[in-house]
């Protein structure tokens, strides 16, 4: 009894100090998370919402702005940061068991199928598909809560990584302006960062992707074809009654431009839904939507996504793709 | 449901709880059977009935054996025990082993057969429950103990969950007369039982999992090619690593079922500080080794037939016991390996060679145990390897033979922590190699126990990363 409570004193202790220094308990994502949040798309009444997408969504969807207009649906966030959300797509269209709404997060260099890209998230469909014991569930659960809870539990405050540092005598790095929560949702604190500097990195990594991945010239008729590919998988979910929203989410300056100058919204998003049969909803032509500015050219801040959200919504109600209670 | 997790530690807080409200000891019983049957159903609930079949199995068995004095039946029955537990160890453990192995045998006798892919879930405990439940049938056929009256007390005997998963494999002599009657459980008692609990999670958790378990992951990797130092420190961390893991599991089995009021075997006593590998097999899963010894050595003969069929039956029964470990032939290899090298060790002690005096100064004493230890990580590379060319390949960089790897280098915090793990544990395994723990811990004043409870506490809620299931459970 001694011991444990000498165990409470110094881990509250340890506990606090972080906290007064500003960091926050943020959970580590995994392959496994995923695939506990995958088990759960279920809902018997068709009243399943799924995220997929990469990391916007994943920062400028606040899961606390739906459940409090659609409390009596589940919410999963399968999104996966710097993803195409394609291989997943394919997985919920092909499980005859989910009947549900999806927003995805989409854009249009996701949809060529030759790009690496367009299969990055099949590791994790995979990994969902093979027998994960019960011990791999509870364990998930168990540590992800504790993560949750306490910066304590998270992977930079571990016992070997602390051993590490002290190991090489250095100290922790800065409180990360990125939380994860349990839900998989992120929360995006750029107050907490250079702003100038981050955005300058930032941009500079999304300019050397374009090089890298993105044709300056994109094959409009391949293209094209891509996004074809997309509408039997997307049937498939409405014939079971179930419907597919492709979300633009918002991106500024540098960014917005680069992906303009590559894939023209009036030559490329604006026939999405045409080709795919999905509904589709674009930040530029909403103007409760576009008004948001992403401080880092991509995401958007934590204290937009509450009201992103909330504007979202209004949106898919408008268009039925939702229906409030 | 792991120890480690909180789900066990709310599971037994409400044993516990119920164990010690003031009501009948059989309902206690009941109450801990059916604990049991919950906890070994949470992996994996079909495979219940595996564990309810050997139970039942072994009770009739047991029952009819000691009513009949005719030696057929009595044989009969014994079979009928036998074949069943080691039909389903075999049928689970073994069967794909079997199939994947019976086309390259056919193919020498000149049959082309391809013999089809299978995946058998193997269940947890499988090795050890069928052991222990057989153990209890042959004790009867042998005399060495009555058929007990209470089914209630065999089935929890087999069941009980604190030793099902990973033993220590417990006799039914040592058990059974202990649900007689309750034993209280005193407040020191309580104590002691969790402070084991404690020790064993900080072994597993901290000293296995968090230290060393990522260091021995990287060098044995499929795709690895350590360089040299990097190989002797992956061959070094893992008998650090089974041990961490093994014995914490051991530990916290003790210690659960003392605060249970049960008295369990232990299963280690200080095996890195072995004086010689005979020294090293009485003090490593000692349960284990000493079912091999009184069912299956003394059964072949023991060392009752002249000295040369005793290392037959020795290097035959270490053989099987590496086939227990799991269904490869690097186990077998390794269990064969040890059986030979312990005849070379009998032989050796009955030279001159051992007569020297060297060996009663404390100098020689370290040597021994230095080479003992030796012997161990090196061979134990065989154990953990994935198949016999990545433990050649793993030898060869240890001893500087062919091209070294270089995809895989630790860095000097690895290599520092590995050292640092296995010189406290070679210390204090030497230190404690002739007296118990409980004698040690008793030396200190409360509040220094409290601190290192405390220590430990601390290190294994900050521990959790990923997430390893106890190496055994694999066996």
């Amino acid at each position: 009894m001694v011991a444990a409570v000498l165990a409470a004193m110094i881990l509250g202790f340890a506990e606090t100090a972080l906290r007064i220094q500003g960091y926050q308990p943020t959970i580590s994502d995994s392959m496994d998370l995923w695939a506990y949040h995958r088990r759960r798309v279920y809902e018997d009444s068709g009243r399943s919402v799924v995220l997929l997408g990469a990391s916007r969504i994943q920062t400028g969807f606040a899961p606390l702005a739906f459940r409090e207009r659609f409390g009596n649906h589940r919410l999963t966030q399968l999104a996966i940061p710097g993803t195409s959300p394609l291989a997943t797509l394919h997985d919920l269209a092909d499980d005859e068991r989910f009947y549900g709404t999806v927003i995805c997060s989409m854009t249009a260099f996701a949809i060529p199928e030759k790009l690496e890209r367009a299969h990055s998230q099949k590791a994790y469909t995979a990994h969902y598909r093979e027998q994960v014991e019960y011990r791999e569930v509870e364990k998930e659960l168990e540590s992800g809560r504790l993560e949750e809870s306490l910066v304590l539990a998270g992977a930079p405050f571990r016992l070997k990584s602390v051993l590490r540092r002290i190991f090489s005598g250095s100290n922790a790095a800065p409180p990360d302006f990125l939380t994860t929560r349990f839900d998989r949702s992120q929360a995006a604190d750029y107050q907490k960062v250079n702003l100038a500097e981050h955005r300058r990195e930032r941009v500079g990594r999304i300019r050397q992707f374009y090089r890298t991945y993105v044709p300056t010239e994109p094959d409009v008729q391949e293209w094209i074809q891509d996004a074809q590919g997309l509408k039997p998988y997307i049937e498939r979910i409405k014939n079971r009654g179930g419907s597919v929203v492709f979300v633009r989410f918002p991106s500024s300056g540098e960014h917005w431009a680069l992906c303009e100058s590559h894939f023209p919204k009036t030559r490329f998003w604006d026939r999405l839904s045409e080709l795919t049969g999905a509904t589709t909803i674009h930040f530029k032509d909403v103007p409760q939507l576009a008004k948001f500015d992403c401080p880092d050219s991509s995401h958007l801040d934590v204290r937009d996504a509450y009201s992103f959200t909330n504007a979202l919504i209004d949106e898919c109600v408008r268009r039925k793709i939702l229906n409030e209670p | 449901m792991l120890f480690d997790s909180f789900t066990f530690a709310a599971f037994f807080g409400l044993v516990l709880c119920l164990h010690r409200i003031p009501i009948p000891w059989s309902v206690k019983k009941f109450n801990l059977l059916v604990a049991s049957y919950v906890f070994y159903g949470a992996w994996n609930p079909p495979f219940i009935g595996l564990l309810f079949l050997s139970t039942v199995i072994d009770w009739t068995a047991a029952g009819r054996i000691a009513k009949t004095h005719n030696s057929v039946v009595r044989r009969v029955w014994l079979s009928v025990s036998v074949c069943t537990n080691l039909g389903l160890l075999c049928f689970f453990k073994y069967g794909a082993f079997v199939l994947e192995n019976i086309s390259p045998l056919l193919g020498i006798a000149g049959v082309d057969y391809q013999s089809p892919s299978v995946s058998i879930i193997l269940p947890w405990g499988i090795s050890f429950y069928t052991f222990q439940s057989m153990s209890y049938t042959i004790d009867v056929y042998r005399g060495h103990m009555k058929p007990w009256k209470s089914f209630q007390d065999v089935a929890l005997y087999i069941a009980f969950f604190p030793q099902l998963l990973a033993g220590p494999i417990v006799r039914s002599g040592a058990f059974l007369p202990q649900c007689v009657r309750e034993r209280a459980v005193s407040t020191r008692k309580l104590a002691w039982g969790l402070s084991l609990v404690t020790f064993g999670l900080f072994l597993k958790v901290v000293v296995a999992d968090t230290l060393l378990a990522p260091i021995v992951d990287r060098v044995y990797d499929e795709s690895a090619r350590p360089d040299t130092l990097s190989a002797w420190c992956g061959a070094l961390a893992f008998p650090g690593q089974v041990y961490g893991d093994f014995c914490g599991y051991a530990a916290c089995a003790v210690g659960l079922a003392l605060c249970l009021g049960f008295s369990l075997p232990d299963n280690f006593h200080c095996p890195y500080a072995a004086y010689g590998l005979a020294d090293f097999w009485k003090r490593w899963h000692i349960t284990l080794y000493s079912w091999f010894r009184d069912y299956v050595y003394i059964s072949i003969g023991g060392n009752r037939k002249g000295s040369l069929r005793t290392c037959v039956n020795i290097v035959i029964v270490l053989a099987i016991s590496g086939l227990w470990h799991g269904a490869s032939w690097t186990y077998v290899v390794f269990g064969f390996l040890h059986g030979i090298l312990l005849v070379i060790e009998i032989a050796i002690k009955r030279s001159r060679l051992a007569m020297l005096s060297l060996w009663k100064t404390l100098f020689g004493r370290i040597l021994i145990v230095g080479i003992t230890f030796s012997t161990l990580a090196i061979t134990e590379v065989l154990f953990r390897a994935n198949s016999f060319a990545q433990a050649g390949q793993i030898l060869k960089t240890m001893f500087g033979i062919g091209p070294g790897g270089r995809n895989v280098r630790l860095d000097s915090f690895d290599i520092f922590v590995t050292s640092v793990v296995l010189q406290v544990v070679l210390v204090s395994h030497f230190i404690l190699r002739d007296t118990k723990l409980e004698t040690l811990v008793d030396r200190y004043p409360w509040w220094a126990r409290s601190l290192v409870l405390a220590g430990m506490i601390s290190a294994i809620l900050m521990a959790p990363g990923d997430d390893r299931a106890f190496i055994y459970f694999e066996f």
